[in-house]
């Protein structure tokens, strides 16, 4: 996981600052989650991993698939991640352009557990403290896990707010 | 122990007031693998270079490498439970130990956890583990001894509080048995102990504890364990963990002395764990940092001053230094002082006593090699008694030491020179010291004038050690005043001396031996 991510870095990097510069950057978060979806197919993956196509076939392939769906550039990235042989780290590419696309929004995906299913004013009310505390705007993710029995658990990245009463008492199981 | 069970409640409630309901916030990261105790993770975007981690299970980690994508960290404890995909947390503390006077009289891991079986630890101070030393300005020199009431060490490589003197050699010649002697010496001297076994076997660690229990040593000693069969992780961490235990008590205005036991493994442990982080290796597949990993060990043992005692305490302890003996140990093989890791800890610490098993086998114990052993600093620290009178001893070792391989292919030999190679016998074998049976300073000075006046000249050498016995003896019952006022005031003068030369002529002529 961390090394595909440490690969996927460039080319999102690339990806992103080509598409900011074209204007396509919802364009491209389209793109990528279609090609996403493409490669994660259990025949194209077979297709793609069998020694008998040359790189050459299996762009070709890939690109046929992609006619009209997408520009001449994304069929590039095609081409050159074939050549490669990195078209396996495409799902991080797209979950780091994902992710520089957030950050140049100023947006924040929150992932929030509560007990039982959120009334709408509650959920206004996460969402504004949120903003607030955040300074950034707020795109609220909600499952329901009865198990957490009361209060809330709020993921932002890799920080983690935790409100539950699940929480409180696994750590009053560790001081007593 | 018994607890009734009003108490048990009343601890629980006691423990529930002080718990802080609310909200906690913490930085999560998830496990991405995990082979042999190294655990990679993702995420902990906010954790710090040796912050203790938190795993599932009550299993706490140090954070060891920090890369772009992921933190590597080593998990200090059982690590079978976990998997893939288990979520880590920050805890915002770098790694403690409990420190204090409670811990005397203690086995304990290297987190301070209890070994011994008796109840919980009860001390409220802590400490982490790895601290800057004292800087050049809060250190005073070495100027008191420590004595390990061994005749050879005492007599040519004294040791000073607050000294680092290295204890080096093969396999199975006595380094260990050196440190034990040691701590032994140091019963009413107020000087605390602290043993660190790394890597020993169970069964080693558990007989020094019982042989401390006999002689009464564990009341001033904390033993911190962390067996072969311990997780690498813990026999790297453990010396740090009893290098801050010894700590407390130096910042405190009082002397302890810390044995690690030995360095070697911990080398081992480190390496073992640098390897499976991946870290590039270098000599010996040892890691780029094997030197910084001994030298800020070994520099937190100093002598402190009684200005610095008294900011440390915040002016609690007035005009009282402050001292942390060491005592690494560095086991080498096949003699070779020349390897990487007994090089480096050579140049850390202040002199080396090294044995040897050519000398073990001959029968001299302790199999202290004069020639290659120094002692740096603890010249200006040794007792005024052993320091006159064991002066020359160092020197007509040596000099026997070279006699006596050239005599080897001497017939006949002048005068002078056989004069010289019995009195170098005769030190030798007076030299020679039961395990577990360390002297005092009188009884160390009394047996170093015998031999220097010429005493033993008369005898045969292979009796040094019977005159010596009943010298011992006899001074202690006809002249137990003497004995003990040069205990006491570690002196030397005229007057002693001829109150000695008085003692010796007469235990001479008596022949009672």
């Amino acid at each position: 996981m961390s090394t595909q991510i440490t690969l996927a870095r460039p080319y999102a990097k690339a990806i992103f600052r080509q598409a900011k510069q074209a204007g396509k950057v919802d364009l491209w978060s389209e793109w990528l989650a279609y090609l996403e979806l493409l490669i994660g197919h259990a025949d194209m993956q077979s297709f793609i991993q069998s020694p008998k196509y040359s790189k050459q076939e299996v762009t070709d392939v890939l690109t046929g698939f992609l006619d009209g769906q997408v520009d001449s550039e994304a069929k590039n990235l095609v081409a050159l991640l074939t050549d490669n042989k990195r078209l396996q780290i495409i799902p991080d590419i797209k979950q780091l352009y994902d992710q520089f696309k957030a950050a140049e929004e100023g947006s924040v995906s929150v992932h929030v557990t509560v007990p039982y299913a959120l009334q709408d004013q509650e959920q206004k009310a996460i969402e504004s403290a949120l903003k607030a505390a955040l300074d950034k705007s707020v795109e609220l993710e909600s499952d329901i896990d009865p198990s957490i029995i009361g209060g809330v658990i709020i993921r932002a990245g890799d920080q983690v707010i935790d409100g539950s009463v699940l929480g409180n008492l696994n750590r009053l199981e560790k001081i007593l | 122990m018994q607890l009734n069970p009003a108490e048990i409640s009343d601890i629980i409630k006691q423990k529930l007031e002080g718990f802080d309901y609310g909200v906690e916030q913490k930085t999560e990261g998830t496990i991405v693998s995990i082979t042999d105790g190294i655990v990679r993770i993702y995420g902990l975007s906010e954790v710090m270079q040796g912050e203790m981690l938190e795993f599932p299970g009550k299993v706490y980690g140090l954070a060891l490498n920090l890369e772009r994508d992921s933190v590597g960290a080593v998990v200090l404890g059982p690590y079978e439970h976990l998997s893939e995909g288990d979520s880590v947390f920050c805890t915002g503390r770098i790694l403690e130990v409990p420190v204090g006077e409670a811990l005397l009289g203690r086995v304990v891991d290297a987190l301070g956890n209890p070994l011994d079986g008796k109840q919980a630890i009860e001390t409220t101070d802590s400490s982490p583990i790895e601290k800057i030393a004292p800087g050049v300005i809060s250190r005073q020199s070495v100027d008191q001894p420590l004595q390990t009431g061994l005749k050879s060490i005492d007599s040519m490589i004294p040791v000073g509080r607050g000294q680092r003197e290295l204890i080096i050699g093969d396999r199975q010649t006595g380094k260990t048995a050196i440190a034990i002697d040691t701590i032994l010496n140091q019963k009413g001297t107020g000087v605390k102990c602290i043993y660190v076994a790394v890597g020993q076997k169970q069964s080693s660690v558990s007989a020094i504890v019982r042989r401390l229990e006999e002689a009464g040593a564990m009341e001033y000693t904390t033993i911190v364990a962390a067996t072969a069969s311990d997780p690498a992780a813990l026999q790297y961490v453990a010396p740090y963990a009893g290098c801050s235990m010894g700590e407390y008590f130096r910042d405190r205005g009082e002397d302890a002395l810390i044995i690690y036991d030995d360095l070697t493994k911990q080398a081992w442990a480190y390496r073992q764990i640098s390897l499976l982080l991946r870290r590039p290796p270098g000599r010996e597949a040892y890691p780029g940092d094997i030197f910084y990993v001994h030298s800020r060990l070994l520099e937190r043992a100093a002598r402190i001053s009684a200005d610095a005692v008294e900011k440390l305490t915040n002016g609690k302890v007035k005009g009282k230094t402050g001292s942390l003996t060491a005592l690494p140990i560095i086991e080498t093989q096949g003699g070779d002082v020349s390897a990487f890791v007994p090089t480096n800890v050579i140049s850390i610490t202040d002199g080396q006593i090294f044995l040897e098993t050519d000398l073990f086998n001959a029968g001299i114990r302790p199999a202290v090699n004069p020639g290659l052993s120094v002692s740096r600093v603890g010249g200006a620290a040794q007792t005024k008694v052993i320091k006159k009178l064991g002066g020359g001893v160092r020197l007509e070792l040596a000099q026997f030491r070279e006699l006596a391989a050239f005599a080897q292919f001497a017939s006949d030999l002048d005068e002078g020179t056989r004069k010289q190679i019995e009195r170098g016998q005769r030190i030798t074998e007076l030299l020679k010291q039961p395990q577990y049976q360390p002297l005092t300073v009188g009884q160390i000075g009394v047996a170093l004038f015998a031999v220097s006046n010429g005493y033993l000249d008369g005898f045969a050498a292979n009796k040094a050690q019977s005159f010596e016995q009943a010298l011992l003896a006899y001074m202690k019952t006809e002249h137990g005043e003497l004995m003990s006022s040069i205990d006491e005031s570690g002196d030397y003068n005229d007057d002693i001396a001829a109150q000695l030369k008085v003692a010796l002529d007469d235990f001479i002529a008596k022949g009672s031996w």
